[in-house]
C-alpha cells in the first residue's frame, strides 16, 4: 500500500482563525478514508485547500503519480515531488488542474448546474475525458456522432450506479430533483470524471437512514471497484461503518487518527464532537437503546385536535407535471409538536412551502386560524404568526449574524422589544453571541441552522416550520439543536417539523404523519410510530 | 399591416423597397449572435460597439490607404477586435456580474472618447466616408454571413466548449471541480464575440457611406443588450428574433416610428415582467402567460373542490 495523498502540516488561517492549523494525514490508496469533526473545525476547508478552491498557507500536499499521462510541469520554484517519487505539490494549483489530476469532490451545500438536466450534469462532468470536438460538432452527420451515444450511454450508466433512474430522472432539470436526488447526482457528476480520489463532502446529509444504507453501499461498491474515497459525514453509523481509518479535527486541528474503533473510543473525541447520543462502537444504532422510553410521557394525544391551529385538507401541488402532494389532510393542534417523516422527495418540504405561502396549492385547502392559507401573500402569513426556517438554512451570507437576525424581525412594528430580544437570544446561544458582527456565510452549518432558527423565532411565531433543522450536523450539535426546540416549544410555540433524523423526531413529537409519496400513509402519537416495526424498518435505520 | 401584407404579396418588390432594413436587421441578428456568445458563458459584456467600432475603422481605413481588396479589409478588422478583446479581456474577466458591465462599458467609452475622437487617421470627431461603400452590393455578404455564423454559433454550443460554457454559466466553483478551465473558457467566448462584433461593424460600414464615431457608444451596445434581453438567451436564435424583431418594428408601426425609443423601453419592460427568459424561452416560441394570471385563475377556481 502506498500513499495516494500526503499532506503534511497544512495551514490556512482566515485573519487571526485557524481555519486549518498544522494538519498532517495519509491516505492509503484503495481505502475509505473519514474525516469527521465539529461543524467548523475546518474539514471543508482542508478539502478546498486539497482541491485548490483555497490557498494553504504552508505545508505540502502530495498526490502520488497522476491518473493520466497529463503531469502538469513543476511551479516556478519549486523542486519535483519533494523526496517522494513521482508525488505531485497541489499546492497552488488550480482547481480545474487538480480535478484533471483525478480528484473528483462533491460540495458540501449542493453545486449542481441547476437549469440543466440531470444527464447534461453529468456529460459536463466527462469533461477532462472529452476531446476537442469542435470541427465534428460542425458536421454533424450520423457516422460522427457515435461518440455522443456512447457518452450518453455511459451518462445514464452513472446515473444508475448512484441510484437514480435514467429514463425517470435524467431529462428532468437539476434543481428539480428532490434534494437526496441532487445529492446523488452530484456523486455521479463527480464520478464522471473517473477520479483516482473522491471526496464526499456529506453525501447523506439530509437522508433518511435507509437512503444512507444505500449511500453506504454505493460507497462500498466504488471502493470495491478500485477508488479511493475521502469522506466527510456527521453520520457516525455511516462513517464507522465503512471507512478504514479517520481523522478527527477540531479547531482546525486533528486530535485523533486510527481505525474507527480506536476514533469512537478516544476520550478527547467523545468530548469535543460524539456527544451524549453517540455510539458506542461501530455497529451501533444511534439512540435505539431509548427506543421505548419517551423521555417525558405525553398525553395521549387524540388523532387529530379539536380546533386545530392549521388545518389542511386534500391540498394538492404540482411543479408542472409533476404531482409532488397527491391529497394531504392533517392538523396542528395548539402547543403541539407535529412532525412529517418520510423519504426524499415525499413531499414534506413541498407542504411546508405551500403552507408559508412560497408555493401554491394546485387544490385543496390550508386554514391557519382565519386565514387561508393558499391565497395570502407570504409576507402576510408571516404577519400572522406562522414562520418557516427553510431546509439549508437560507441565511444571508453576506449579511452579518446580527443583520440576519433583525430581518427576521421585519415584520414587526415594535423594533425596541425586537432588538432586546435580539440580545436575548445572543446570549442564549453564545455561538451567535460570540458572532454577531461576522459575515453569517463564514459560520459552520451547525452556527448557520442556530441563527435560522433564532431568525425564525424573531417573527415572535404561533406556529414555527422547521423543515431539516439537524441537517448536516455534528453529532453534538444536533443535540444542541433539539434541546433548543424543546426549549422554544417549552415556550409556548407550536411546532411542525420536518425530519430525516426520525428517531429523534419521533422522540420530541406528540404525533407525526408518514409522508411517502405525496400521501400520508401512517399517522399517531410519537411513541406508537417509533414502535411500528413498519416505521422503524423504512426509517429508524431498525 | 401594409407591412406584412406586401411581404407575403409581393416579396420582390418587398425585397427591393426594404433593402436598408434588411441589410440592418441583418447586421444587427449577427450583433445578437455576438452577445449571445458571452451571455451563453454567463458573462454580461457590453463591449461589443468597442469591437464593432474596431471592426468598421479597420475595415474603412484599409480601404482609404491601402489597395488591399475589401474582404480581406473586412478580415483584417474583425481579427483586430479579436486582438484587443485579448488585451481588454485579460484583466476584466476577473469581474463578474454587473461589475463587468461597468468595466466594459468603460471600455467603449475610453475607446470611443479616449482614441477615435484624438486619433487624426480616424477624422478624429469628424467620422470617415467609406470609399469602397456599396449599399446594395453590400447587402450579400450579410445575408450570406447570417445563417452560417448562426448555424456555427448553434453547433459550437453542443460541443466540448458549449458544454463547458453552460458550466461555467450555472456554477463556476463545480465548473472547476469538473475540470473545465475558467478563465480560459471565458476568454474564448469573449474573443469570439468580439470578433463577430468587429466583423457586424466592418459590414456595417458598407451599406452606410460614412463611419460615426457617434454609433459606438453605450445606445449601441444597450441596444445589442436588448436584443439578447427580449428574445431570450437560452438558445442562439432568441437573440437573432430579438433582433429581426425590434430592427423590423419601427418599420411595422411607422405611426410609431417617432416614439421610437419609448416603444422599445416599453417592450423591454413588458418582456421582463412577464416573460422574463426572453420571447424564445426553452421550449421555443411559449404562450406569454404572466404570473398573475396563473394566480388569478388559482383564486378563480373553488377552494374545495377536487
Amino acid at each position: 500500500m502506498s500513499a495516494l495523498l500526503q499532506l503534511t502540516d497544512v495551514r490556512r488561517h482566515f485573519g487571526g482563525v485557524h481555519a486549518v492549523d498544522g494538519v498532517s494525514l495519509e491516505i492509503e490508496e484503495g481505502t475509505i478514508f473519514g474525516l469527521i469533526g465539529p461543524n467548523g473545525a475546518g474539514k471543508t476547508t482542508l478539502v478546498n485547500l486539497v482541491t485548490g478552491y483555497i490557498r494553504s498557507q504552508s505545508g505540502s500536499m502530495l498526490l502520488s503519480s497522476p491518473a493520466r499521462g497529463n503531469v502538469p510541469p513543476p511551479l516556478a520554484g519549486e523542486g519535483r515531488g519533494g523526496g517522494v517519487v513521482g508525488a505531485i505539490e497541489l499546492a497552488r494549483r488550480a482547481p480545474h488542474t487538480i480535478a484533471g489530476l483525478g480528484i473528483g469532490r462533491t460540495f458540501q451545500t449542493l453545486r449542481l448546474y441547476r437549469n440543466l438536466t440531470a444527464i447534461e450534469n453529468v456529460l459536463i462532468g466527462m469533461h477532462t475525458r472529452r476531446r476537442d470536438d469542435t470541427l465534428r460538432q460542425l458536421i454533424p452527420l450520423r457516422p460522427f456522432m457515435r461518440l455522443d451515444d456512447r457518452r450518453l450511454d455511459e451518462a445514464r450508466a452513472l446515473l444508475q450506479t448512484v441510484g437514480l433512474n435514467p429514463d425517470l430522472h435524467g431529462d428532468r432539470r437539476a434543481s428539480t430533483l428532490s434534494y437526496g436526488d441532487q445529492r446523488r447526482l452530484e456523486v455521479a457528476r463527480a464520478l464522471a470524471l473517473k477520479p483516482k480520489l473522491l471526496i464526499l463532502d456529506e453525501p447523506a446529509a439530509g437522508m433518511n437512514p435507509a437512503e444512507k444504507d444505500r449511500v453506504r453501499e454505493l460507497i462500498q461498491q466504488l471502493n470495491a471497484d478500485g477508488l479511493t474515497v475521502l469522506l466527510i459525514d456527521h453520520d457516525m453509523r455511516l462513517v464507522m461503518g465503512v471507512c478504514q481509518r479517520i481523522v478527527v479535527l477540531n479547531f482546525g486541528r486533528k486530535i485523533a487518527d486510527g481505525p474507527p474503533a480506536t476514533v469512537s473510543n478516544d476520550s478527547a473525541v467523545v468530548t469535543a464532537y460524539l456527544g451524549s447520543h453517540a455510539p458506542k462502537g461501530a455497529t451501533h444504532v444511534p439512540g435505539s437503546e431509548e427506543m421505548d422510553i419517551a423521555a417525558t410521557p405525553k398525553p395521549a394525544a387524540s388523532a387529530e385536535p379539536a380546533s386545530p391551529l392549521l388545518d389542511v385538507r386534500d391540498l394538492e401541488v404540482a411543479y408542472g407535471a409533476i404531482k409532488a402532494v397527491r391529497g394531504v389532510s392533517f392538523g396542528v393542534g395548539k402547543g403541539e409538536i407535529v412532525a412529517l417523516i418520510g423519504a426524499n422527495g415525499a413531499g414534506k418540504s413541498t407542504i411546508l412551502n405551500t403552507l408559508s405561502g412560497v408555493l401554491r396549492p394546485h387544490a385543496g385547502t390550508a386554514r391557519f386560524g382565519d386565514l387561508d392559507l393558499t391565497t395570502a401573500a407570504p409576507d402576510k402569513i408571516v404577519r400572522a404568526g406562522l414562520a418557516q426556517v427553510p431546509e439549508g438554512r437560507e441565511i444571508l451570507a453576506r449579511l452579518t449574524v446580527r443583520e440576519n437576525m433583525e430581518l427576521g424581525a421585519w415584520a414587526r412594528r415594535d423594533r425596541a422589544t425586537a432588538h432586546r430580544e435580539i440580545d436575548d437570544l445572543m446570549k442564549q446561544f453564545p455561538i451567535l453571541g460570540q458572532r454577531h458582527n461576522l459575515p453569517a456565510g463564514q459560520l459552520s452549518g451547525g452556527e448557520q441552522q442556530i441563527l435560522a432558527i433564532a431568525r425564525g423565532l424573531l417573527a415572535r411565531p404561533r406556529l414555527l416550520l422547521l423543515d431539516e433543522p439537524s441537517l448536516g450536523l455534528a453529532p453534538q450539535m444536533v443535540d444542541t439543536v433539539f434541546d433548543v426546540i424543546q426549549r422554544i416549544h417549552n415556550e409556548g410555540v407550536t411546532i411542525l417539523l420536518v425530519e430525516q433524523n426520525a428517531l429523534r423526531a419521533l422522540e420530541i413529537a406528540d404525533r407525526a404523519y408518514v409522508v411517502e409519496t405525496g400521501r400520508i400513509l401512517l399517522s399517531g402519537t410519537g411513541a406508537t410510530l417509533r414502535r411500528n416495526p413498519e416505521v422503524q424498518k423504512a426509517y429508524l435505520g431498525g | 399591416m401594409d407591412f406584412f401584407v406586401e411581404l407575403f404579396t409581393n416579396p420582390v418588390g418587398f425585397y427591393n423597397q426594404h433593402e436598408l432594413l434588411i441589410a440592418q436587421i441583418g447586421i444587427n441578428a449577427i450583433l445578437a449572435i455576438a452577445i449571445f456568445v458571452t451571455f451563453y458563458s454567463g458573462q454580461l459584456t457590453l463591449a461589443n460597439a468597442g469591437f464593432m467600432a474596431i471592426g468598421a475603422y479597420t475595415t474603412v481605413i484599409m480601404s482609404l490607404y491601402l489597395p488591399t481588396p475589401l474582404p480581406l479589409n473586412m478580415l483584417v478588422g474583425a481579427l483586430l477586435a479579436g486582438l484587443v478583446s485579448v488585451v481588454v479581456g485579460l484583466p476584466v474577466l476577473r469581474l463578474r456580474g454587473v461589475f463587468l458591465a461597468i468595466a466594459t462599458i468603460g471600455f467603449v467609452e475610453a475607446l470611443r472618447l479616449g482614441v477615435i475622437l484624438n486619433v487624426p487617421i480616424t477624422g478624429e470627431g469628424q467620422g470617415l466616408k467609406n470609399p469602397s461603400a456599396d449599399p446594395l452590393g453590400g447587402i450579400v455578404p450579410i445575408l450570406i454571413s447570417l445563417p452560417i455564423l448562426a448555424y456555427i454559433v448553434w453547433r459550437l454550443t453542443r460541443t466540448r466548449l458549449g458544454q463547458a460554457w453552460s458550466a461555467i454559466r450555472e456554477d463556476e466553483l463545480a465548473a472547476s471541480s469538473n475540470g473545465i478551465n475558467v478563465p480560459l473558457y471565458k476568454m474564448i467566448a469573449f474573443i469570439i464575440s468580439a470578433v463577430l462584433a468587429g466583423y457586424a461593424g466592418a459590414l456595417e460600414t458598407h451599406i452606410n457611406f460614412f463611419v460615426d464615431p457617434t454609433e459606438y457608444g453605450i445606445t449601441r451596445t444597450i441596444q445589442i443588450l436588448t436584443f439578447a434581453v427580449v428574445g431570450g438567451t437560452t438558445n442562439v436564435f432568441g437573440p437573432i428574433v430579438g433582433a429581426v424583431f425590434l430592427t423590423a418594428l419601427p418599420e411595422i408601426v411607422r405611426q410609431f416610428a417617432a416614439y421610437r425609443d419609448v416603444v422599445n423601453g416599453i417592450i423591454l419592460i413588458l418582456v421582463i415582467i412577464f416573460r422574463p427568459q426572453g420571447i424564445v424561452g426553452r421550449g421555443g416560441l411559449a404562450i406569454i402567460r404572466p404570473r398573475w394570471w396563473t394566480r388569478w385563475r388559482a383564486r378563480e377556481r373553488p377552494a374545495t373542490a377536487h
